[in-house]
């Protein structure tokens, strides 16, 4: 069991941290009396939230016409939002799943916020089809195929909207499963640091008696595993299904093959982006700046720039298939995309999404936290409009020019749309109260390829604490 | 159907029993007054209306449900009965069928035993129902703003009503009509009859062409050329529904027809008969005595000089000579106010010889019998004190005449002041006493639309309110003893007396109408040319800058329908505008004049203006700008102010501009020529039921002409892309019947009589205009408006080629297709197929994702977005009890009518026999004045709509996405020579015809 240690290689976790430094920085933050700055957060975003709880309140009390959609424009800011959140939802089983069985260690810092935010961006989607529906009393469960006996009372297994059902929930289960299992080992950790009983039983039931022994490690790392390989599909069947909305439409605009895999390049995209987003908010606010570096945020540049580039060029080949295809009426969609009523919301989708990623081809910008933040802002303000381009552009100029409509979304819809985000945020805050924002478990074992370097400390055997994930690096 | 009488001479009688079964309301009565109409409390009330009515036993009050332990004679609770009637809608004198269901009239149809309209009828004869039911009518007489007893009412106008008195009403034909009408003249009272639309110069006119002053019958189904000038006839002219049936026999291309008539127009605003012209010329109305004149020259009558005017000399050329051509079967209409203009046009039409053919005085038109001279008389007599007492019935002349305010100034010199009226209108809220009338669907009157053919109406329901029949009140008040009798004893009496030998009462209840009189025999009255030396200064062309236009709103006709939600909501056909008026303008007079769509803009003349909100209308002629009457009604009702939902809704910044939803009051205008136009600087939101008036280039309204459709049926359609059998999922198989829809272009007019049908028909709400505005009007059929250029480019509004474009309407309703879009998306299957053909939707499954309106190609489904009810519960008398009120959140569409589907194949089962080719007619295509829409079983070879399918004109919307429709169109034929562009297509026929 050599251990090889490159030393072109940067340390993932800089700042020469003991092991005990690690566990005792991350546990800190859950530990001790929250910040102001968490206060603000957790207050401002709970506000938002509950006016969230109001406009939904209002909205199914009054119906779906307190929206600006009309009968040509069915679906705008709600299915958009869906469509946004789940796409946002991506990146932490991208960087959690996918990245793990790559085996990029450069992930272990970033993927437990990765995975949360996961789980709170579908939570945001989820409500999205529930509350856009225009009785959700009882189409929350009529769109399950339960057994009853009313005959023929069936779902519609020919319905991409049932295809979402399935894939949302399968997805939603998974990765909650997929983040839980990751946090067991690190509540353990918290559980053994808890001094008042209340926080003993909380962390003890949640962390399971797990009690560290190898074989434990041993069950984790393979269930790990099995989890990561169940959800790296899920990476792509999720966006696949939900573009399957779309595709599958007769809709001009809709009606695209190549949806699939530039809903899936899109979400990666914008998953990157909110990641990027809330990890430089997180490592700034929580002080976790030599946990997640420079090098993590380069790498995470550098997905973007990738997916940037992706969904680009989609951008581009819809235009051409638009103009090859000789369709009349597809042919029209994208014209109408890039000049007609909605082309300013194209035009700064193309901005947002294709230009400003622009910047990551220069390695100085790409290590500037600043110039990150602000991009990622832009991004995902592109990706929200990728949606919202694809959904109401098409929609509101499809075959007959005597239907033809704007849509005007009302006040309710735009505080809808912040709402979400006063939940999605509202739910991270109390996350990072609760859990340990960071997969410090998984970040020990990663911690020795700078250690060759660090020769200060004589560190314990990592063995103690991480053997599992010790002999993962080893064997790397 | 089963045709009965409503007739109460005998006991046990439908009448008596509908009067039982027609308690409800009254029950109601007592709930509604403690409902506040605001919206939100109305939802709670009838929430627990609702809840009361299932669980009886629970609220305080005690109700009684009776069984009728004997079965009256002649009526089955829940069974429907037709009564036949006459439409009041306006003067034509519709014949009509009252759908009865347990004492309630719940659709109106037309009679296809009547000669003046058929199976058609308008969409303002429809939509009477909406008032009918309306809560808003009077429900007791008044008298000096109190309401009192019926007593006191007739003792005070008794001692009032008798010589000296004068009775102003509006057409009044009806014999046993006149005939009390004459008993009151009879006591010195003086009766003066006018229309607020009024079409006297035509019977002015003939007075000195023919020494008759009456108004001609006209006969479209016998002319092969029609030329008219500014005469709306497809719209609102004199007989719109008879006219718009007649002449469109003439333009049918179906069932191995192969001859067209020609329709010319030459008018200054862009009206439904000017979209349907096959040639079109816009004039001032100022030029239009010169084009006249021109024309009468040029067929050898000088009888002055005719002034410079914008038609070019060749057309008037070949207009004369097709004119010539066509002689005896040729008809030129007017419908100017000028006696001269009316009196050159009878020239023309005597010299083709059209008297007696496709014009006719031996048989006058009766539907319009007022009387401007008669009026102008009465105006003068007011100011000069001679009226001691007015008695205004039926008619609003404070807001429908010219000078209206000026007549509302006369009144208080007028002792007493009475009117016989079903409304607190403009005038009657200005007089001293109201009685209270009833709506013309709760009384029985009688009708004389064309001498010699007489028709009668009967109530469909026992009256809500207390009110009466205008002529009992007036009997009453003469002092006559008829007056303490019901009138339909009075009025049984009278035509007993009169009717042909062999000819029974009951039979002409029943029918609704009096044996047609049958074509007109003897001599034509001659044309006297020495009155023709009077007309030399008609020619003479005096234009202004900016000319008013005022024309009859195909949605509030007069006026009278102002508080019609049906009506207010209806898209005006050419702008596709509902619930306001506007000032229209060609493109080019609006940038001219500096405003913009919606821009409400102040138009004046001396002495009176209105606030209207402006909209570019193409096709209008430069210099023109037009306003609808029958809007700016300030005293209809809540609902004028837009939202027939909720009274709180009125935009009181609105009401202080004058500015009502309805928009404003245009009467002031008529006569005037000269308009001044300036902008107040405020914008308001159009309600628009479509927004987009061009095609795009798209193959969706496919035309031909008639030269190259004689050459080739399949032209215009040759690039038809036939189904591809290749499906995701398996097809259908159609193994009994297999619905379906064949709509001809050709005949369809776009006067929107389905639509309303349709809504009638299926509970359609009405949502308000700030709801249209958002574009989520319910409309199950939809009338599709698209302009066209000239030269057949594409349309764009702006290109001088534009100015004056030509109009295609095309029906847009469920297209029930086999590979439905809208089937595979719904997650519930709350949409699915019949086997049938149909495309049903479960209304209880839905969820409301409304991912199949998304998916819907010819977007036609419509999704409740709040919980759309009536805003009060007698409105909801009128729902049909066949069909489901579909509650918020649920999707909604065009059925085809399944309840009548069913209803026929029950039928047909009953009597053991298949389908018949027409027994089962959808409330659209029943309604159809020019019988656009063909129904029936494309699986039947023997019905009209498989054979139609066959017709080579015949394709479906947008087929390239193979959704295999089962209503599919017959491409429009214009007869006019072919455009470029249509020659072009022929010309690729070859290369692409059979993809």
């Amino acid at each position: 069991m050599g251990t090889v240690y490159s030393k072109l290689r940067k340390p993932l976790v800089e700042g020469d941290k003991s092991l005990h430094d690690v566990t005792h920085d991350v546990c800190h933050s859950i530990e001790g009396k929250p910040s102001q700055l968490w206060w603000l957060g957790f207050l401002g975003s709970g506000l938002v939230t509950l006016m969230f709880v109001a406009v939904i309140g209002w909205l199914l009390y009054e119906g779906v016409g307190v929206w600006g959609l009309n009968k040509t424009v069915g679906w705008g800011f709600d299915i958009t939002n869906f469509v946004f959140w789940v796409g946002i939802g991506h990146a932490g089983t991208l960087i959690s799943a996918v990245l793990f069985l790559f085996r990029q260690k450069w992930r272990t810092s970033i993927n437990r916020s990765a995975e949360a935010m996961t789980l709170f961006a579908v939570v945001c989607a989820g409500l999205f089809p529930l509350i856009h529906m225009g009785r959700l009393w009882i189409g929350w469960l009529w769109v399950a195929p339960y057994p009853n006996l009313r005959g023929p009372l069936w779902v519609n297994f020919r319905s991409p909207l049932l295809w979402d059902v399935f894939a949302i929930s399968t997805y939603l289960t998974i990765s909650a499963v997929f983040w839980y299992i990751g946090l067991i080992p690190d509540l353990a950790a918290v559980r053994d640091r808890a001094k008042h009983w209340a926080r003993k039983l909380f962390y003890g039931t949640l962390s399971q008696g797990w009690n560290g022994s190898v074989r434990s490690w041993n069950h984790y790392e393979t269930a790990y595993m099995i989890f990561a390989g169940l959800a790296t599909p899920l990476v792509f069947s999720v966006h696949t299904i939900v573009s399957f909305d779309f595709a599958t439409s007769v809709i001009p605009g809709w009606h695209t093959t190549i949806f699939p895999p530039y809903f899936v390049a899109g979400a990666v995209f914008s998953g990157f982006g909110m990641v990027l987003t809330l990890l430089l908010i997180t490592r700034k606010t929580m002080k976790l700046e030599q946990y997640i570096t420079l090098s993590h945020l380069e790498n995470m540049g550098k997905v973007i720039i990738l997916t940037g580039s992706l969904v680009g060029l989609a951008y581009g080949t819809e235009f051409f298939i638009a103009w090859y295809s000789g369709s009349l009426y597809e042919g029209y969609a994208f014209v109408n995309r890039a000049t007609g009523p909605f082309a300013w919301s194209y035009w700064i989708m193309v901005s947002c999404n294709v230009l400003s990623p622009q910047v990551l081809w220069f390695k100085k910008l790409r290590r500037n936290p600043m110039v990150l933040f602000i991009m990622s802002i832009f991004v995902n303000i592109g990706m929200w409009f990728e949606r919202f381009v694809i959904i109401v552009t098409s929609l509101h100029r499809d075959y007959l020019p005597s239907s033809w409509s704007y849509y005007h979304p009302t006040l309710i819809e735009i505080l809808t749309l912040v709402g979400s985000f006063g939940l999605f945020f509202f739910l991270f805050f109390v996350f990072v109260r609760l859990m340990p924002a960071i997969a410090f478990g998984e970040v020990k074992g990663v911690m020795k390829m700078g250690q060759a370097h660090a020769v200060k400390h004589d560190p314990k055997p990592a063995v103690a604490t991480a053997g599992g994930a010790e002999a993962e690096v080893a064997n790397d | 159907m089963e045709i009965g009488t409503n007739n109460d001479a005998f006991k046990n009688s439908p009448r008596e029993i509908d009067a039982e079964l027609a308690d409800l309301p009254a029950d109601l009565k007592a709930e509604m007054k403690e409902v506040s109409r605001g919206r939100r409390d109305f939802m709670k009330v009838t929430g627990m209306a609702a809840m009361g009515a299932v669980i009886a036993g629970c609220t305080a009050e005690e109700r009684h449900v009776k069984p009728l332990l004997e079965k009256p004679e002649g009526i089955t609770p829940g069974v429907v009965y037709h009564y036949a009637s006459t439409c009041q809608g306006c003067s034509a004198n519709c014949g009509t069928l009252m759908k009865v269901r347990d004492g309630r009239p719940i659709k109106l149809e037309g009679n296809a035993q009547n000669e003046v309209n058929g199976t058609g009828l308008c969409a303002a004869g429809q939509a009477q129902l909406w008032t009918l039911y309306n809560p808003d009518r009077l429900h007791n007489p008044t008298k000096g703003g109190e309401t009192v007893e019926w007593n006191d009412l007739d003792a005070a106008a008794s001692k009032v009503v008798g010589s000296g008195t004068v009775l102003l009403t509006g057409t009044i034909n009806g014999p046993c009509a006149n005939d009390v009408i004459n008993k009151f003249k009879a006591k010195g009272g003086k009766h003066v009859a006018y229309d607020a639309i009024s079409n006297y110069s035509i019977a002015a006119a003939h007075g000195k062409t023919h020494n008759t002053v009456e108004i001609p019958s006209y006969h479209f189904d016998k002319a092969t050329v029609v030329v008219s000038f500014d005469a709306d006839f497809l719209g609102t002219w004199i007989n719109p529904v008879g006219f718009a049936r007649d002449w469109a026999t003439q333009r049918d291309l179906r069932d191995g027809r192969n001859t067209m008539s020609r329709l010319i127009c030459l008018e200054a605003r862009m009206s439904l008969t000017g979209a349907n012209a096959d040639e079109r010329h816009r004039i001032k109305d100022s030029e239009r005595g010169a084009v006249l004149m021109d024309l009468a020259k040029r067929l050898g009558g000088n009888f002055g000089e005719p002034g410079k005017h914008s038609v070019p000399a060749e057309a008037m050329a070949a207009l004369a000579k097709e004119l010539q051509n066509a002689g005896r079967r040729a008809l030129v209409i007017s419908g100017s106010r000028d006696v001269h203009e009316q009196m050159i046009c009878n020239w023309i039409n005597n010299k083709l010889g059209a008297y007696g053919t496709t014009v006719d005085l031996r048989r006058p038109s009766r539907q319009k019998l007022g009387n401007d001279d008669d009026l102008a008389q009465l105006l003068k007599d007011m100011e000069g004190g001679k009226v001691k007492t007015l008695i205004v019935w039926g008619v609003n002349p404070v807001y429908d005449l010219p000078n209206g305010a000026k007549f509302k100034e006369l009144m208080g010199k007028v002792e007493n002041t009475i009117a016989i009226s079903s409304h607190a209108d403009e005038t009657a809220s200005e007089c001293g006493m109201i009685a209270a009338e009833d709506d013309p669907l709760e009384m029985w009157n009688d009708f004389e639309p064309v001498r010699g053919y007489f028709s009668l109406a009967q109530p469909g329901i026992r009256r809500l309110w207390n009110t009466r029949n205008g002529f009992t009140s007036l009997l009453k008040w003469i002092g006559d003893k008829d007056g303490n009798a019901d009138y339909r004893k009075v009025l049984k009496k009278f035509w007993e007396g009169n009717l042909p030998p062999g000819v029974s009462w009951s039979a002409v209840v029943e029918a609704g109408a009096s044996p047609a009189p049958g074509d007109p025999t003897g001599a034509h009255p001659s044309f006297n040319n020495s009155v023709m030396g009077d007309i030399k200064g008609a020619g003479k062309v005096d234009s202004a800058d900016l000319e008013v236009v005022t024309y009859e709103s195909y949605n509030l006709r007069d006026g009278r329908h102002a508080t019609n939600g049906w009506l207010q909501e209806m898209a005006d056909p050419m702008s596709r505008i509902s619930w306001t008026n506007i000032a229209f303008m060609s493109p080019a007079t609006m940038e001219a004049q500096g405003v913009g769509e919606g821009d409400i803009v102040e138009l004046s003349v001396e002495g009176a203006s209105c606030k209207v909100p402006a909209n570019r209308q193409p096709g209008m002629a430069d210099g023109v700008v037009a306003v609808s009457l029958g809007y700016g009604r300030t005293k209809a009702g809540p609902i004028v102010h837009g939202r027939g939902v909720e009274e709180d809704a009125v935009d009181p910044d609105l009401l202080e501009e004058g500015v009502h939803a309805i928009g404003g009051n245009a009467y002031p205008f008529i006569g005037a020529k000269s308009v001044s136009l300036s902008a107040t600087g405020r914008t308001i939101r159009l309600a628009k039921i479509s927004t987009h008036d061009s095609q795009e280039d798209r193959p969706i309204l496919k035309q031909t002409s008639l030269e190259q459709w004689k050459k080739n049926p399949k032209s215009g359609n040759e690039h038809e892309i036939p189904p591809v059998d290749v499906t995701l999922w398996p097809r259908w198989e159609y193994k009994g019947h297999k619905w379906g829809m064949v709509v001809d272009l050709n005949s369809c007019i776009g006067c929107n009589a389905c639509q309303v049908a349709c809504s009638i028909e299926n509970n359609v709400p009405v949502v308000g205009k700030e709801e249209v505005w958002y574009r989520r009007e319910m409309h199950w059929i939809r009338i599709d408006t698209y302009y066209e250029d000239n030269d057949g480019s594409k349309y764009d509004g702006k290109k001088t080629e534009d100015v004056n474009p030509e109009v295609g309407f095309q029906p847009m309703m469920c297209q029930h297709c086999e590979n439905a879009p809208c089937e595979t998306v719904c997650p519930v299957i709350a949409t699915s197929h019949s086997d049938e053909g149909l495309n049903v939707q479960a209304y209880n499954r839905c969820i409301g994702t409304r991912y199949c309106a998304n998916n819907c190609p010819y977007k036609v489904r419509r999704f409740n977005w709040f919980r759309y009810e009536h805003h009060n519960l007698t409105m909801n008398l009128v729902l049909n009890p066949d069909i489901v009120v579909r509650s918020r959140g649920v999707m909604e569409k065009c059925s085809m009518c399944a309840q009548r589907i069913y209803d026929g194949k029950r039928e047909a089962a009953l009597h053991d026999t298949k389908i018949e080719d027409g027994s089962i007619t959808p409330a659209c295509a029943q309604t159809c004045p020019t019988d656009a829409i063909t129904f029936g079983d494309q699986n039947d070879p023997e019905h009209r709509v498989a054979k139609l399918l066959k017709d080579p004109r015949n394709y479906a919307v947008i087929a390239e996405i193979n959704t295999r429709p089962a209503v599919t169109y017959l491409t429009k034929v214009r007869n006019r020579p072919a455009k470029e562009s249509e020659l072009k297509l022929a010309a690729n026929e070859g290369g692409h015809g059979d993809h």
